[in-house]
């Protein structure tokens, strides 16, 4: 993995997240990575955290790798870092349900 | 062969698929080191419309490893770019092309050359100009030039090229893979036929080459050019290897790209993966590094090719029948180097890390006149397995490896069955050019239709 410390992977994730995510399953992601991040952020609800859906300036992919985990990948330039999110996953789950349904 | 098409994942990404590695001391330019690593298997010199080019999407790498732990130590890496002048025609040219910066070459690459080290990455070129393939005397009338033109010098004094070439290995894949048919055995295999000269099943097919022209001491720890062949300092170990990123997501005009890079081929010793590795373990044997491949060893100590040979050549090969101890000399050969004390004047040793790479000792001078094509076999020390030569017939010296010469040099207890050291696929190669990048230019598609 390129260099890149957890704490500005997350900075630039956060603002990065939503362009990716919602070219998957048109979830925001942001609130979730954050209260992953902080286990104090986690009990707070994600409603009160304002979303930033600047662009970072690159493509950003999201990969679920354990569902009954919450594990999430995810990829930006040539960064990648894992998350445990069961909040992030169940909502991106939801949204995958959906979509197979409209298949 | 010696890694065309190899594995099965890779057989399926040719821009991405390493076909060969060579390393030397340059015969013309002793204190500099050539490395080659091509790819895009089998093209045929008349591939248009859609001429072979190579990957934007890839990472193309040499990696040297100088302190003998088998880890990346000094890496040069090549990106690509295609341009295009006129999107609204289907024209790779629309006249001649007698220069690089032709305004008739429709569709053309560049490339960027960046050395890392230590974490450092330096830029060397950027921009830099591949030669077009070699169509034809009508729209690339003076294919030498082009090339000749595609020879670039970085900033740090190094050479390089990037474009076609002509594959200069060399081999009888149709003989070889209808089970094993080698020369001059026929009539003896299992399923005897007559007799027949060797086909080189590569003749006039072309590769996309990637050479590096470097100074030694651009490649040694502490940057110094080795003089003593004993010191163990004085050899690098290294392989060629391409990466594509880790997440690509097909988006209409442009595609996604994203996450690090991931290995989807490498090599080092030719022949490893295709003819050791197992089919099981192809794919991921290309996305290891070589300082896992202790994880492999057990087919280099017990290769199938050598129970192989007994069966398919009754009576052939009996002391190799017989013989049921680890072949502890192809682990030397190619995943540890030879230590000193076993061939006079010779060491590539690395220590005891298996890793899969060419070694080659710098200290030992370029053999500038007749260079045995069977390098160590025949008494040639700058030759394979001492790095690799473009001139080093490795189907024929691995396979009498595998046959059992080389078992003397750690079981002197061991005497090879004649065979072994007449065993042959009974194919040349084309010839090597005397000037860098030293691979013949490529068969034109008007040549050879």
């Amino acid at each position: 993995m390129t260099e890149l410390s957890r704490r500005a992977f997350m900075g630039r994730a956060a603002a990065a997240t939503a362009a990716g995510v919602a070219a998957t399953s048109g979830i925001v992601a942001l609130p979730g990575l954050i209260a992953a991040a902080s286990p104090v952020a986690a009990s707070r609800s994600t409603q009160q955290t304002a979303l930033d859906l600047s662009p970072v300036g690159q493509d950003v992919v999201v990969h679920v790798q354990d569902a009954s985990t919450g594990e999430v990948l995810i990829m930006v330039g040539t960064a990648e870092t894992t998350f445990h999110d069961p909040e992030l996953v169940s909502r991106l789950l939801k949204g995958a349900r959906t979509a197979g349904q409209e298949a | 062969m010696s890694s065309h098409r190899e594995a099965p994942s890779i057989s399926k990404d040719p821009v991405a698929d390493n076909t060969d590695t060579y390393a030397f001391v340059s015969p013309d330019k002793p204190d500099f080191v050539t490395m080659i690593m091509n790819y895009i298997p089998g093209e045929s010199p008349a591939g248009g419309p859609n001429f072979y080019e190579f990957g934007e999407d890839v990472l193309y790498e040499f990696v040297v490893d100088n302190d003998a732990d088998a880890e990346p130590d000094v890496v040069y890496q090549f990106r690509f770019k295609t341009h295009v002048r006129n999107a609204n025609t289907f024209l790779y040219n629309f006249g001649q092309i007698k220069s690089l910066n032709s305004p008739n070459w429709n569709r053309f690459q560049t490339y960027s050359v960046a050395r890392v080290i230590g974490g450092h990455t330096e830029i060397l070129g950027s921009d830099l100009l591949c030669p077009p393939v070699n169509i034809g005397p009508r729209s690339t009338p003076n294919y030498a030039a082009l090339s000749a033109a595609a020879v670039h010098t970085l900033s740090d004094g190094s050479k390089v090229f990037a474009g076609q070439r002509r594959d200069g290995f060399w081999v009888d894949l149709g003989s070889i893979f209808d089970l094993g048919t080698l020369r001059p055995f026929e009539q003896l295999h299992l399923i005897p036929s007559a007799a027949a000269a060797g086909h080189n099943s590569l003749k006039n097919l072309s590769v996309h080459t990637i050479a590096i022209q470097v100074p030694k001491r651009r490649l040694t720890k502490g940057n110094w050019n080795p003089t003593d062949a004993t010191d163990q300092r004085a050899v690098i170990g290294m392989y060629a290897r391409a990466s594509r990123r880790k997440a690509r997501i097909l988006s209409g005009s442009k595609d996604v790209e994203s996450g690090p890079w991931v290995q989807v081929s490498r090599l080092g010793n030719p022949l490893i993966n295709e003819v050791i590795t197992p089919m099981a373990q192809k794919d991921y044997w290309n996305s290891e590094h070589p300082k896992a491949d202790s994880q492999f060893v057990n087919q280099v100590l017990h290769p199938e090719l050598a129970g192989l040979l007994p069966f398919l050549y009754p009576g052939v090969f009996p002391h190799l029948a017989a013989y049921s101890k680890p072949r502890a000399d192809l682990q030397a050969v190619l995943m540890t180097g030879i230590p000193s004390g076993i061939i006079p004047g010779f060491q590539n040793y690395t220590g005891p890390v298996i890793a899969d790479m060419l070694r080659l000792n710098l200290a030992i001078p370029p053999t500038k006149s007749k260079p045995s094509p069977l390098g160590l076999l025949g008494g040639d020390l700058a030759g394979f397995p001492n790095g690799r030569r473009l001139t080093d017939n490795v189907v024929t010296i691995e396979v009498r490896a595998i046959a059992g010469v080389t078992i003397p040099l750690v079981d002197p207890s061991f005497t090879p069955d004649g065979a072994a050291a007449v065993v042959q696929d009974g194919t040349s190669g084309p010839g090597v050019g005397s000037k860098f990048p030293y691979l013949l230019n490529p068969k034109s598609g008007y040549e050879i239709p």
